[in-house]
């Protein structure tokens, strides 16, 4: 083909290297780049804003535990999935998810709108103890996220490095990152700045004398889905 | 002879194959960094690397100096 | 052709090989110990122990990098240097230094990983779950590792490149582009292990199972493809049966490969032409991974019998018959209407697990069996019978396990989509855990006989090595009858 025969490449080392270089960048390109180049890849919604500090570090817990391992964060646009979970998912959902949290597994149910689905008790309570409240559910304690003391010293660092890799952090909000996560963990703080720059932020009900990471992790459940209001928009605005 | 031929030449003495050198020298920079890295770690994750860096270059270097000296030896007794 | 016979042949680096060997069985009942592990964690979750180390998404990334990357890893380079120095009639490229970096480089890079999962330290990504700091080392001893490998096939004494070698430098180079693109983060200060990921959402998404489907079809699948160019030639003492098929296998599927990642998001946000074009790549697949299980099967035509003398061979054999049927299995879960019921179970983890412990595996062991007594310079193994017991154990639990995973994974995709009478869903979520819990008991029994199919065959090993009379290399050394461009001594 093309005039080109195998044994150029059976015999030169760097027509071979070049060769198969060559060949397994096609697929990659015709198929990968356009995602990020086609406009209409992402949906135009309102409502979907960075994550706060606190949930943010509830996010940084959720990946290190490796929670998207028996949780998917997406719902398919399929009738059962769409009664069971709700709305399914959309592209602009997890535009600021550094790395994404789709999952490819469901030994527990699908986590993308669990956000408010269950109180602020439940989730503490149930990732506490998951047995006592689900007999059967095969999850693990996280007893010990309750015990640890959430570390926030470097969240201007970790916004930075969100705002570095394309999430809109403003310098306002990495100024007041710190005021901004005592008030989300604290159910007795102000929340009112707080939700200023991160609307529908779910204040949590920690013990006050000190931020865990269990709060973190709860104040990032809490928002999972909630932030489009699908009475907004409709399927033919998704579909674009 | 299982197998192995030291490049160590017929010479007694050490007579250093210019990949050892190379790669020594790599893994003094590894280690190194690995040292830099532990100083100023901000979490576990980076101080166990880098002390565990460090420690790894100045075994591997060890192990390099040791096999030189062993081909040598192999070579002797041929 | 006389000259390279006449020339004295080139001493090989065979240090480095057989430290691989011993690595890679290593870790190979380290990732099943760890799976076994896991499974009884799913099956009865008290076993967790409320550590948080324990945890089940903490392990499962040791599990997943101790048995493709440790296990799978450490036999693709050992072997593909023992292919690599005996094709080319060369020692390896870059000294024995160069070498050993690769390899204790590599070991150190496994070890780092699986400490810092535990720790807490993971990007989330599968199979890529090792932070920034470690995805850097690993480049750096991959190229290491590359400059090597390429070297050597420069300073070869053959005129032709053998096939198994194009196999192998496709994985590297291949999982050199992955690893690189998957990769890239920006981590919050030098200093510390945490970092973001460069993409995210969608994109990030596509990236990631661009990455994922490949480190399946370059690591898992090109690499392994090379073991088999060159063991069961070699084993059977035949030919390969066609060196045409060889060739359009080898650029078919790694052009039609990187083009199947999407089939892992169906029906999700991904735009459609995107998971379309996926499936549609991932159906053309099924026939250059048949070409090459042919390929490899029909090797043995006329050789048969050696089945019954050759302990490597039914090993290596029943490997391609699985390759073939996980290749079948495959294509067909990518259709998208298949997928809308397969998706999120464990008809998922079953299909995985019969091209990990069937091919992978089994195709390893057989490399292994192989290879202990040729670099060891044994006569033969130490028990053939063991080798036996090892076989059917380890076949027995695949078995176990790849039908619990059928039989739960469509009963959990179908209790999910059932309706009632009324028009209202059949099934919470969590009757659907519970009716897989018998399922999970037999994948962990499943589990533990293939794992102590494993200890059979370390124990078959070391005893090899320990008790077996050391003979002079012999006919063994000798490159494989090649599929016409290396030529049989």
């Amino acid at each position: 083909m093309f005039g080109i025969k195998q044994e150029t490449f059976e015999k030169n080392t760097l027509a071979l290297l070049v060769g198969t270089l060559v060949v397994v960048a096609i697929g990659g390109i015709i198929e990968v780049v356009p995602v990020f180049t086609i406009e209409t890849t992402v949906e135009h919604v309102r409502g979907v804003r960075p994550y706060s500090p606190l949930e943010l570090r509830g996010r940084d817990i959720y990946v290190r535990e490796g929670c998207y391992l028996c949780h998917s964060q997406q719902i398919r646009a399929l009738r059962d999935e769409v009664e069971r979970y709700g709305h399914y998912s959309i592209a602009a959902e997890s535009m600021y998810d550094h790395p994404f949290q789709w999952g490819s597994k469901r030994i527990g149910p699908d986590l993308a709108r669990v956000g408010g689905k269950y109180s602020n008790d439940w989730q503490y309570g149930h990732l506490m103890a998951p047995r006592e409240l689900v007999p059967q559910s095969l999850m693990p304690n996280y007893a010990f996220l309750a015990e640890t003391p959430l570390e926030y010293d470097d969240i201007a660092l970790r916004m930075r490095a969100n705002r570095a890799v394309g999430v809109p952090y403003t310098d306002e909000q990495i100024a007041a990152a710190k005021d901004d996560l005592i008030a989300q963990a604290d159910a007795n703080e102000d929340n009112a700045n707080l939700l200023k720059r991160y609307p529908k932020a779910v204040t949590v009900s920690g013990h006050a004398r000190q931020v865990t990471e269990l709060d973190a992790l709860v104040a990032y459940l809490q928002v999972l889905g909630t932030m489009v209001n699908f009475a907004d928009t409709n399927t033919e605005r998704l579909a674009q | 002879m299982l197998g192995e031929r030291g490049f160590s030449g017929d010479k007694a003495g050490m007579n250093m194959d210019p990949s050892d050198l190379i790669v020594g020298v790599m893994m003094a920079i590894f280690g190194l960094i690995g040292l830099v890295g532990a100083s100023g770690a901000m979490d576990n994750g980076i101080f166990v690397f880098g002390m565990s860096l460090f420690v790894f270059s100045v075994l591997f270097i060890f192990g390099l100096i040791k096999r030189a000296f062993d081909r040598a030896e192999e070579a002797r007794h041929e | 052709m006389s000259e390279a016979v006449m020339a004295p042949a080139p001493i090989y680096n065979e240090r480095v090989i057989k430290a691989c060997v011993i690595a890679g069985m290593f870790w190979a009942v380290v990732a099943l110990a760890a799976g076994v592990y896991l499974a009884l964690e799913l099956t009865w979750p008290a076993f967790n122990l409320g550590f948080s180390f324990t945890n089940f998404g903490r392990l499962r990334p040791v599990h997943t990098s101790a048995a493709i990357f440790a296990f799978g890893g450490s036999v693709l380079i050992g072997t593909s240097f023992h292919v690599v120095q005996r094709t080319c009639r060369a020692r390896l490229f870059g000294g024995e230094a160069l070498a050993s970096f690769v390899f204790w480089g590599y070991q150190f890079f496994i070890v780092m990983a699986a400490l810092s999962y535990v720790m807490g330290f993971s990007q989330s990504k599968e199979y890529a779950e090792p932070e920034w700091y470690l995805d850097l080392w690993l480049t750096i001893v991959w190229v290491a590792y590359l400059v090597v490998f390429a070297g050597t096939l420069m300073k070869r004494e053959e005129p032709h490149i053998y096939v198994a070698n194009w196999f192998y430098l496709a994985f590297i180079l291949t999982v050199a582009m992955l690893h690189i693109g998957n990769n890239l983060a920006v981590p919050i200060s030098p200093f510390s292990a945490k970092s973001y990921s460069a993409f995210s959402g969608v994109q990030d998404a596509l990236v990631q199972w661009w990455y994922g489907h490949n480190a399946v079809g370059f690591f898992l699948t090109a690499g392994f493809l090379g073991i088999m160019y060159y063991y069961i030639p070699k084993a059977a003492n035949r030919p390969v049966y066609s060196y045409r098929l060889s060739v359009v296998h080898f650029w078919s599927l790694i052009f039609l490969y990187i083009w199947a990642g999407p089939h892992h998001l169906h029906y999700t946000a991904l735009p459609n032409w995107a998971q379309t074009l996926g499936m549609a790549f991932s159906i053309m697949l099924w026939m250059p991974s048949w070409g090459g299980m042919i390929n490899g099967l029909m090797t043995l035509s006329g050789a048969w019998d050696k089945l019954r003398t050759e302990p490597s061979l039914r090993f290596l054999v029943t490997a391609v018959g699985f390759y073939g049927m996980s290749t079948f299995e495959g294509p067909v879960m990518s259709i998208r209407a298949v997928n809308s019921l397969s998706h999120y179970t464990d008809w998922t983890i079953g299909h995985v697990h019969s091209g990990a412990l069937g091919w992978v595996a089994f195709i390893s062991f057989g490399a292994v069996y192989y290879m202990v007594p040729v670099l060891w310079h044994r006569p033969a193994l130490y028990s053939k019978r063991l080798v036996a017991w090892h076989y059917w154990i380890a076949t027995l639990g695949i078995v176990l396990y790849i039908t619990s995973m059928w039989v739960a994974g469509i009963m959990q995709g179908l209790m999910w989509r059932a309706y009632d009478t009324l028009g209202f869903l059949q099934y919470s979520f969590v009757e659907s855990v519970e009716a897989v819990h018998p399922y999970y008991f037999i994948r962990m029994m499943g589990g533990v006989m293939f794992l102590a199919g494993a200890l059979l065959m370390v124990f078959n090993l070391i005893q090899t090595v320990r008790t077996q009379p050391m003979v002079v290399a012999g006919r063994r050394d000798a490159p494989p009858l090649g599929a016409s461009p290396v030529p049989a001594e």
